[in-house]
């Protein structure tokens, strides 16, 4: 529904409000690094050998898998009941 | 296909096992690293609201005429029943959070029946990723 917080000491909200920015400004630079880090592993896993620079590797294995499959389907059209 | 083929060393029959493997590896650790980039977001949002909470807790300071919550609630003697200082000099219990703007009268409503209208409400709209929330500080005599 939503959320509740402990309420810090009354002196101290001063203090308090600066850790949360600290903490927040932390979080942030650690979520633009993981997503940085993942786009970059993505594009590292995608990426083929440097002579076909430009060609998406996951692409390549999608139509190899629709061939085989296609080649499947047919020889097993071939089969007898 | 066939560069891809050398490069794994497999041959053509063993390439569709290779390929199906390497394919769930990397879609394993895709999503690993997703949830963790949510988690991280979620724990950003809540961060927020806790700022939001903390600034409105002050703003609110001066209007409640530095009315101050109970200490004794939180102090591990008072749980044992010992008579604590601060509690005597207080009984006023301050619960704090965030809702959304839609769920804040129906919990208005819920509060005022449950303390027979005992309890003050004092609440601050503000943004986040643009869904409009509520911070409150429900203030009541225990």
């Amino acid at each position: 529904m939503g959320n509740s917080f402990d309420i810090p000491d009354m002196d101290s909200l001063a203090s308090v409000k600066k850790d949360i920015d600290i903490k927040i400004a932390k979080s942030y630079s650690l979520h633009d690094t993981s997503v940085r880090q993942l786009k970059e592993y993505l594009y590292a896993t995608n990426a083929t050998s440097a002579r076909m620079d430009g060609v998406s590797k996951l692409e390549i294995y999608k139509c190899f898998v629709a061939k085989e499959r296609a080649i499947y389907n047919a020889l097993n059209l071939l089969k007898l009941h | 296909m066939s560069s891809i083929e050398l490069g794994k060393k497999k041959g053509h029959d063993l390439l569709f096992d290779t390929i199906e493997q390497e394919v769930r590896e990397v879609e394993t650790f895709v999503f690993q690293a997703s949830d963790t980039i949510e988690e991280i977001s979620k724990s950003i949002k809540k961060l927020e609201d806790y700022k939001e909470v903390v600034k409105f807790i002050s703003e609110m300071m001066h209007n409640l005429d530095g009315a101050q919550p109970s200490k004794g609630v939180r102090d591990p003697e008072n749980a044992l029943g010992l008579v604590n200082q601060d509690a005597v000099e207080s009984s006023l219990q301050f619960i704090a959070g965030t809702v959304k703007h839609e769920e804040m009268e129906r919990m208005k409503r819920m509060l005022f029946r449950f303390t027979r209208g005992r309890a003050l409400t004092h609440c601050k709209s503000y943004e986040q990723d643009g869904v409009t929330k509520v911070a409150y500080l429900v203030v009541f005599s225990a």
